[in-house]
């Protein structure tokens, strides 16, 4: 080895005291660089006691887990139906009715707001106007508009 | 696409079973984790809860080329930690917190040293339990708490010299 690839007794020194003394709990690239490095420098021995006697403290403190697969998941189903049914479950039930899909997200709220601009392109085209009946609404409208402009209507 | 990711996707799809899958793989992980963390067991079943829900609901969120399933709950669980410690009255800012007296069933011989954890600032705690416990590289740690490699090893060289003059006084 030389001195270029040797990591230096400082650096060496801070990963000790960062990842402590096991050499499963040191960053996989820097493992076999680091051993060199306490292999090489005698003075990181005593660094390295100090460190694995806090390993072996930490190692004493593994608390049990307690909760069951089965309790996490019915609280889960539990919580997921209380959410439907308040507020906002029937915007969601619409949006599920009209676009059944759980994978996309966005566009489905864009299709339900765009159903009402739908509904009055099609009532506007499919509806025929009755063009007499408005025409004739407009001709008694302006003429009316025209006599009082050149005062031929009595007020009396 | 890894197994996990395939489950993940099964789960965004709305697919039980490879909730449930998931749910029995990570966890006593998860659990265990918020445990060390808050030292405190009803704390910690509430957080794990919490977590297991945004999986069933937030699984289309997961982006298998960004992180590793376990990393991706850990963040989970490492923000609505944090959240959670904000709102208690245990809380002081965003480092430090009320000493936490350790509760009956997780006294043992390691109940000095997790008394001396509770007295860690947060992000100390954090990084520490996360390095030291949960399998994840320094850089899947880092990534859960939005720092870089050398802001944690700068954390980690500090929890550990915090623990380490505990240790001293009490042996």
């Amino acid at each position: 080895m030389n001195d270029e690839t040797l990591m230096t007794q400082q650096t060496a020194e801070n990963m000790l005291r960062a990842y402590g003394a096991a050499p499963t709990q040191w960053p996989e690239e820097w493992r076999a660089t680091l051993q060199q490095a306490i292999d090489h420098y005698p003075q990181l021995r005593a660094v390295l006691e100090e460190e694995a006697l806090l390993d072996g403290r930490l190692n004493e403190f593994r608390p049990a887990a307690a909760m069951t697969v089965e309790g996490v998941i019915a609280k889960v189903g539990a919580t997921e139906r209380r959410a439907q049914s308040t507020s906002g479950g029937w915007l969601e039930s619409f949006i599920d009715w009209l676009v059944p899909s759980k994978d996309v997200v966005w566009w489905r709220g864009a299709v339900t707001a765009a159903v009402p601009l739908f509904v009055g392109v099609w009532l506007g085209s499919a509806v025929p106007a009755d063009q007499e009946q408005w025409e004739g609404t407009e001709q008694a409208f302006f003429s009316g508009y025209h006599a009082l402009d050149i005062g031929e209507i009595d007020n009396d | 696409m890894t197994d996990e990711a395939e489950l993940m996707a099964a789960v965004s799809a709305g697919d039980v079973q490879a909730f449930e899958v998931l749910v029995r793989r990570h966890l006593p992980a998860i659990e265990v984790y918020a445990l060390r963390f808050t030292g405190d067991r009803s704390s910690a079943q509430d957080i794990t809860q919490e977590v297991m829900l945004k999986l069933w609901q937030r699984a289309r969120d997961y982006d298998a080329s960004k992180a590793r399933v376990t990393t991706w709950l850990h963040r989970l669980a490492h923000n609505v930690a944090i959240d959670q410690l904000r709102r208690s009255a245990k809380y002081v800012d965003d480092t430090h917190l009320i000493e936490v007296e350790a509760p009956p069933d997780l006294i043992d011989e390691s109940g000095a040293l997790k008394t001396a954890l509770a007295q860690l600032p947060l992000n100390q705690r954090n990084a520490l339990v996360l390095t030291y416990y949960q399998d994840l590289s320094n850089k899947e740690v880092a990534e859960i708490m939005d720092l870089g490699v050398r802001a944690l090893e700068s954390l980690l060289v500090r929890a550990r010299a915090t623990l380490k003059k505990h240790v001293e006084v009490n042996s």
